[in-house]
């Protein structure tokens, strides 16, 4: 059972009526009908001057259908266990005006209480992703949806038992990530309206292909060098490591990108001062986070934005600085 | 300079080069094993990593290397974070790390050894060191990968880089991901790959907030992996 507020603001100047401009309850067309539920109540009341009423609260629809001369505090009405989509338009009237609002009967709710769904990071390649369900309820039909919580569906819980593992076969493309939203409805076959709700939603982000560079190989001759104690100190066998460069400095407020020229080609390289703290006031504080590319001499820092909020404008940029050790392997020629 | 050498190793990968005044290879500066990671927690039904702080005597931010290797038996995942006066090693699992720290060559103590091969450049300054022990690569690896020698003893890279940061509809929060070295059990095989580090992602009361929390890059991080005895 769920307890809804309306109120009518009244201006007898006008005269005009607002309905509940602090609410979004009630459905301006019979087509877009606000879904109420058996058990629910409604709170009515009125703000400003004069007497408004609110009439033709319809039989079986509301447990009383008597009209309320609404006042500064609340009167209530409670939703009868009617026919499911059955449409009821309650009028506001005050001085000759009226205002129509529309209310649907609902059917009973489905479970949205499902456990937690955690994100999830496949390799690379990988055109499916598997997630459990656990805690449903087979009167819901739960379903995972991409781009919005009311987009395509992707894959469907089994009816008869949907915990478990899931398919879906849908996968963010190769170094991308997707947002998942796993909804709930109950369908009218199982006393429900079968309207859309959101539960929750998880992300999968595909992992790029990596690389990998080996050892120095073997051979019959070069050198091989022992300590005091006997443990090798350099092999054929070995790559070494060279220092390559230390390169601080700034990214300005409006630079996304910064090449920088090595004083030698480097392979690595180690951010030595990464953020230690990534959300502050609910933002990712994606502005200072650095990636980097390498090619030779040539060193390329990075950032996804200038800002923390992705509705930031840019003139918000913010700068910020890059400390790296670049280091060289040199590799077979 | 028309006289000099240069050593390569089995399969022609350039050791060492007289000629080259920058060709200066890492070298051993200290070694040793730090203390217990007590402090693994776990927040949303994920584990946030616990971490353990080295200091180093004579540590130079910005020019020394740190590489990790854990004791113990488990498959374990760590990464490094570097300081001014050492490093913290983060990691999934209570215990402990084997490291070394390796310096240029030309940074270490002038060799003290009467015999082997000290290697010089045009201006007099040591490029190679016959007492330290070489930062003696067995494998690079950029993005996901892994390096598998049996029987070696490797260690990685100290390097960290977060991947992405996600958000979750309130009561759920979202997650931390970032680059992660995995042994196993062994030792002798390491993996790279992102994976989550914190359960403390951003918490979003409805799904336009979602995005501005939410950040994820595909560039590819390099990490290198070496063999070196226990310390």
């Amino acid at each position: 059972m769920t307890t809804y507020n309306v109120t009518v603001w009244v201006d007898s100047e006008g005269p005009s009526i607002t309905w509940g401009t602090n609410t979004t309850i009630g459905g301006t067309t019979s087509g877009a009908a606000y879904e109420l539920s058996p058990g629910d109540v409604v709170n009515f009341k009125q703000v400003g001057f004069g007497t408004t009423v609110i009439s033709s609260f319809k039989s079986g629809f509301w447990t009383n259908t008597s009209d309320i001369t609404l006042t500064s505090s609340d009167q209530s009405k409670t939703v009868s266990s009617g026919t499911l989509f059955d449409i009821d338009g309650l009028t506001a009237s005050f001085d000759g005006i009226s205002v129509t609002r529309y209310f649907k009967m609902g059917g009973a709710l489905p479970d949205l209480t499902i456990d937690d769904i955690e994100d999830i990071l496949l390799p690379n390649g990988s055109t499916s992703h598997d997630i459990t369900i656990a805690n449903a309820t087979n009167t819901t039909t739960y379903e995972i949806r991409i781009s919005s919580s009311t987009g395509t569906v992707v894959a469907t819980a089994s009816s008869s038992s949907p915990n478990g593992t899931l398919t879906v076969n849908n996968a963010p493309a190769a170094g991308n990530s997707k947002t998942y939203f796993v909804t709930g409805r109950r369908s009218v076959a199982n006393g429900g309206s079968d309207t859309i709700s959101l539960i929750t939603a998880y992300g999968v982000t595909q992992e790029s292909p990596g690389s990998s560079v080996g050892d120095g190989g073997s051979s019959t001759y070069g050198l091989q060098v022992l300590d005091a104690d006997g443990d090798i100190v350099l092999d054929v066998s070995d790559r070494v490591i060279v220092f390559a460069d230390h390169v601080t400095g700034t990214l300005s407020t409006t630079e996304l990108t910064k090449t920088i020229t090595l004083d030698r080609q480097g392979t690595t390289v180690i951010d030595m001062a990464p953020p230690n703290v990534v959300i502050i006031g609910g933002v990712a504080q994606r502005q200072h986070i650095l990636f980097t590319s390498i090619s030779g001499t040539t060193l390329t820092i990075q950032r996804t934005s200038t800002t923390g909020s992705l509705y930031d404008i840019p003139a918000n940029g913010e700068t910020t600085s890059y400390n790296f050790l670049i280091v060289y392997d040199p590799e077979a020629v | 300079m028309t006289y000099g050498m240069k050593i390569y190793s089995g399969n022609g990968a350039l050791q060492l080069d007289s000629n080259d005044p920058t060709h200066v290879i890492y070298q051993k500066h200290a070694s040793g094993t730090s203390s217990a990671i007590t402090n693994v927690g776990q927040t949303n039904d994920t584990l946030d990593y616990g971490y353990t702080a080295i200091n180093v005597s004579g540590f130079t931010f910005g020019e020394d290397l740190i590489f990790i290797q854990p004791t113990g038996s488990a498959a374990v995942k760590a990464y490094v974070r570097p300081g001014s006066s050492g490093f913290s090693i983060f990691s999934n699992v209570n215990t402990s790390f084997r490291y070394y720290v390796f310096k240029k060559a030309s940074s270490l103590p002038t060799p003290t050894t009467d015999y082997g091969l000290i290697l010089y450049d045009d201006a007099g300054n040591v490029t190679f060191n016959p007492d330290k022990t070489a930062a003696r690569v067995k494998g690079r690896i950029t993005g996901t990968g892994g390096i598998s020698l049996s029987g070696k003893s490797l260690y990685a890279l100290g390097t960290f880089k977060f991947s992405a940061v996600t958000a979750a509809l309130a009561p759920r929060r979202g997650r931390i991901f970032a680059w992660v070295h995995t042994w196993n059990s062994a030792r002798d095989q390491v993996t790279f790959s992102s994976g989550k580090v914190s359960g403390q992602g951003y918490q979003a009361t409805n799904e336009e907030t979602m995005d501005d929390a939410f950040y994820f890059d595909n560039s590819l991080t390099s990490t290198l992996i070496i063999e070196a005895p226990d310390p």
